[in-house]
């Protein structure tokens, strides 16, 4: 899939709406082939991007490289890249044939082939039959379909994503994210896909892209961004973490402890490099998920442990989550996830239980 | 017709202001005598109306219309019972004759009548006015319908309408859009006697004068506003005057080097006259508002103030020795109006 | 999202409100319609009016040399008004549409300004700028374009068709503005992104989605010149006539209504065909979404 070598590449770039900066001193590289998603809240400066690679918009400072070279000058119309906007931006007059073949035909090429190439893009987007239709006659899932086989068909360097399934429910949409990610895998081209939802990042991306406030918060694996968040807002925003804050101890054996209203806790450090090099005494949080919580010590791995109250439940099919008060130093509460295999069983709301989780489930977020 | 779009362009505030004077003249003494008039704008002035109150003792309401066939309207309507007098020009006057709408007037109760101007005291001379020896109408103003010219750019003074079709004036003619008046005054240039009875074969001669006519003409005027605009901004040398001397002294004053010329084969001209309904109530008052408004003075405020002839006291309007021919209903006015939209569509 | 509808009363609950609602209509459009309708079969001699119905008013029209050739002629000049306003208020159109913000709002409502005033008034200034000694002769003259001033521009045909063309232009603008906001901004950039130029995103993409606006103005501004009997009768001068004027001159000056209401009957006919032909053109065949 994805190679080493560097197709586009963004050097502190900067943009701003009259007073309003939009994103700040970005960096970003995108590797030839791969799939990148850029995550973030709305208003975080994912879209613009975008939009800015695409060129409907140019930055206030900084480069765009293609190939290493400069592409600012390069409109619209002469990037090698194309978009599947967030409403398809279907030509409403055109049939889907007319629609999918339009990159073609501006660009001059001769009728036999695009009738070729518009059959074959249809065919990979399984529309064959829909050809002659209109827009207006298309669901949504195929609409988007029309869109992809549309941006696909000029073969571009790279294609944009702009949200693309966020008009689409969710059942089409996990359906979506699977077909976008064998398609992306049979063209192999490269996606830059912009979302706001982390399940669809997680779902396609060989690499995730978090941003917030206009500036780029993580970039990594997948798993990288999961299971080791470089700061606050990732662990947050990825998985609902459990977020205690302490001053930073000494490490043992791989191990970093970390002192905390709720004692001293053990956390894994292995890919964290910054953490395993900040000073004694610094001040981090302990991230910690609330599925990795357990009720029962899990054998000798279970290095950390507390007691609270069950103050509230809420059951949510698969699990149910609980909120627990802990009698710390100072009062805290914390979400515990069960899995919910029994009806009405574990937990009620008053007792009082034991929790235990394992360093390796436990990661260091530097403030 | 005629008629209509002359006293359509008088102020309309000095209509209301009238109209609401005498609503509160009226509403003052309601069982007192009572003189009710249809008449146009600028007939029963307020002034006017007052000092015959004053005289007569009597209430006067003034009803003003807008049109002929309004005044046909109210007096038909009410065969004649709604009011006691009205004014009327001397074509229309005759359907109301016809239809006995009228009351033969007393002249020894209009003593005024004799002192009024040579062409109009002679009633068996004004043509319409009298039927079977009784007096039906009495003249009270008029206006010919002549030639206005650009003096800096006619010379010398045309006398005739013919003028109208010298090559020397291509372009710069404004005659006026109205089938029936063109061919009256067309008809009075050939030399045909009666304009307002023409035969086939005279229309067809006609028809062919005005398709040259058409030639010369910039364009065809509505109103008298109009023709003064287009005047202003074009190069325009001689104007067929439907208004008179209202036209006449609307462009004077805006300016414009003109004069006005009663042509010699005869000018067309309007003239309307006062009549006494078949449901008058007080003859003789009503005899002596006509008398009342047959002073000089009230003539010459009359010509001052509208810009009519009046029949009283000399006014520019005709001279003594000009040759009016008054309006009268032609032989086919549909015929008339169809050939000139011929005339009209003709390349 | 789903889009809320005008949804009107059911008749039964509401009939007496239904019955305004139908009343107005009938009373004001329908009935005078269908009284024109009515007199253009009978017919008047000599100001007598005969209630026989009569087709002789419509074989008048047919046969006589005068009407056909006017009204064929009075077409092609509506038509050819209807092109010009569409080919000067697209421009205009275009630029507001592609402005943002308040500011095409305000410069839509200025361009509407025109019809609020008098359109005597409007035919009288358009006249004297035309005219002779008007604006448009005066700026030739001192252009030194001419020696002396033109006759060309007022009192013909010329005239009429400048004149009208002026005073719809703000009705050309309005439909076409319509369409084209209602383009979304995606479909351009959608159109740039997969390589087109800016000629070619107007020519496959802006124009097509704005065409069924532009034959609305089209249609609207034709019917418009074809009922105006006003501006040629002021402008026309000796040789710019019309059919409305020759139907003008039925009621105006002839008295003949019945042949008046025959002749607004064919051009009723001919103004329902324009509008029938301007639904078929200008169907709106891809729904916009």
């Amino acid at each position: 899939m994805s190679t080493d070598k560097l197709l586009l590449e963004l050097k502190a770039v900067s943009k701003s709406f009259g007073s309003t900066n939009v994103l700040a001193h970005i960096d970003l590289a995108v590797r030839d082939g791969e799939f990148i998603t850029i995550l973030g809240p709305s208003g975080s400066g994912k879209t613009t991007i975008l939009r800015m690679i695409g060129g409907f918009e140019s930055p206030s400072s900084g480069q765009i490289l293609l190939d290493g070279a400069d592409i600012s000058p390069l409109p619209i119309n002469k990037r090698p890249f194309n978009t599947v906007f967030q409403d398809y931006a279907l030509f409403p007059h055109m049939t889907v044939a007319a629609n999918v073949g339009y990159g073609l035909k501006v660009r001059g090429t001769k009728n036999a082939e695009i009738t070729d190439r518009v059959s074959q893009a249809l065919a990979l987007v399984q529309l064959a039959d829909f050809a002659g239709r209109y827009p207006a006659q298309l669901s949504g899932g195929q609409r988007q379909r029309v869109a992809l086989a549309r941006a696909i068909i000029c073969r571009p360097r790279l294609i944009l994503l702009d949200e693309p399934l966020a008009a689409l429910d969710v059942e089409l949409r996990r359906h979506m994210q699977l077909f976008l990610k064998d398609i992306q895998r049979e063209i192999k081209t490269t996606f830059l896909f912009v979302t706001h939802d982390q399940e669809e990042a997680i779902a396609m991306a060989d690499r995730i892209c978090v941003m917030n406030a206009g500036h780029i918060q993580q970039l990594g694996s997948a798993h990288e961004v999961y299971y080791r968040p470089a700061n606050e807002f990732v662990a947050r925003f990825f998985g609902d973490n459990n977020l205690i804050e302490g001053r930073l101890q000494e490490t043992v054996d791989g191990i970093r402890w970390i002192e905390t209203p709720l004692g001293r806790l053990a956390c894994a450090i292995d890919g964290q490099a910054g953490v395993a090099a900040a000073s004694l005494g610094a001040r981090a949080f302990a991230a910690f998920r609330p599925e990795s919580l357990s009720l029962t010590p899990t054998g000798h791995a279970s290095e950390n442990a507390t007691r609270g109250c069950i103050t509230a439940l809420s059951f949510a099919g698969a699990h149910t989550l609980a909120n627990v008060a802990v009698d710390a130093a100072e009062p805290l509460s914390l979400r515990l996830r069960l899995p919910s295999r029994v009806e009405g069983v574990a937990v009620t709301p008053g007792m009082i239980v034991d929790l235990y989780w394992r360093a390796v489930e436990c990661r260091l977020v530097l403030v | 017709m005629f008629g209509t779009l002359v006293k359509r362009g008088l102020p309309l505030m000095a209509g209301l202001c009238a109209l609401v004077g005498t609503t509160l003249v009226a509403a003052q003494g309601a069982d007192a005598k009572e003189l009710r008039v249809l008449a146009w704008q600028g007939y029963a002035d307020e002034d006017w109306v007052k000092e015959f109150e004053e005289k007569s003792g009597a209430d006067v309401n003034v009803v003003f219309i807008g049109t002929d066939d309004e005044i046909w309207a109210k007096i038909k309507g009410s065969e004649g019972k709604d009011f006691d007098l009205f004014a009327v020009n001397t074509a229309q006057l005759q359907r109301y004759i016809d239809a006995g709408l009228t009351t033969p007037i007393d002249l020894d109760n209009v003593p005024n009548q004799k002192a009024q101007l040579p062409i109009f005291s002679d009633l068996t001379k004004v043509k319409g006015v009298m039927r079977d020896g009784k007096v039906h109408a009495i003249p009270f103003c008029f206006d010919s319908i002549g030639l206005i010219y650009d003096t800096d750019k006619v010379n010398p003074a045309p006398t005739s309408m013919d003028v109208l079709w010298d090559a020397k004036y291509k372009g710069k003619v404004l005659a006026y859009d109205n089938g029936e008046h063109n061919f009256s005054f067309t008809a009075l240039t050939l030399g045909i006697a009666d304009p307002f009875n023409l035969t086939a074969a005279q229309m067809d001669e006609i028809k062919a004068k005005l398709v040259a006519l058409k030639g010369n003409v910039l364009s065809f005027y509505s109103t008298a506003d109009e023709a003064l605009q287009i005047y202003q901004s074009n190069d325009v040398a001689l104007i067929w005057a439907n208004y008179g001397q209202q036209q006449v002294k609307a462009m004077q004053d805006a300016g414009a080097h003109i004069a006005y010329v009663n042509p010699s084969e005869g000018a067309l001209a309007w003239l309307d006259t006062w009549a006494l309904t078949s449901g008058v109530q007080d003859k003789e008052l009503a005899e002596q508002w006509i008398d009342f408004v047959l002073q000089k003075k009230i003539g010459e405020q009359l010509s001052q103030r509208t810009g009519f002839g009046n029949t009283v006291a000399p006014s520019p309007n005709a001279g003594a020795n000009d040759k009016l021919i008054y309006l009268e209903a032609v032989e086919d006015p549909t015929k008339r109006s169809d050939l000139w939209n011929e005339i009209k569509a003709a390349q | 999202m789903s889009r809320r509808r005008f949804k009107p009363a059911t008749a039964s609950s509401h009939w007496p409100a239904t019955g305004a609602v139908f009343a107005f209509p009938i009373a004001f459009i329908l009935l005078p319609l269908a009284a024109f309708l009515a007199y253009s079969f009978f017919w008047t001699e000599q100001g007598v009016m005969s209630y026989a119905l009569t087709l002789r008013n419509y074989a008048r029209f047919f046969t006589d040399p005068v009407f056909l050739p006017v009204l064929r002629q009075t077409c092609v000049l509506c038509l050819e008004v209807a092109f010009l306003t569409v080919l000067a208020g697209y421009p205009v159109a275009y630029f507001l549409a592609s402005l943002r913000g308040r500011i095409r709002y305000i410069l839509l409502m200025l361009m509407l300004v025109p019809l609020l005033m008098s359109y005597v008034i409007k035919i009288y200034a358009i006249r004297s700028i035309l005219g002779g000694h008007g604006a448009l002769n005066r700026a030739l003259l001192w252009l030194g374009l001419i020696d002396e001033p033109l006759t060309v521009f007022v009192f013909n045909l010329n005239a009429v068709l400048l004149t009208l063309t002026v005073l719809l232009i703000p009705f050309a603008v309005l439909p076409i503005f319509l369409s084209l906001e209602r383009i979304p901004r995606s479909l351009m950039d959608a159109s740039a992104d997969l390589g087109a130029s800016a000629t070619q995103t107007f020519m496959r993409v802006i124009l097509p989605l704005s065409l069924p606006g532009t034959i609305t103005a089209l249609t609207f501004v034709f019917v418009l010149a074809i009922g105006d009997f006003l501006t040629p009768q002021m402008v026309g001068g000796q040789s710019g006539f019309t059919f409305g004027r020759i139907i003008y001159s039925q009621f105006g000056t002839a008295f003949n209504w019945p042949f008046g209401a025959a002749l607004s009957v064919i051009l009723a006919v001919v103004v329902i065909a324009a509008i029938a032909l301007g639904t078929i053109f200008g169907r709106d065949r891809s729904a916009l979404k």
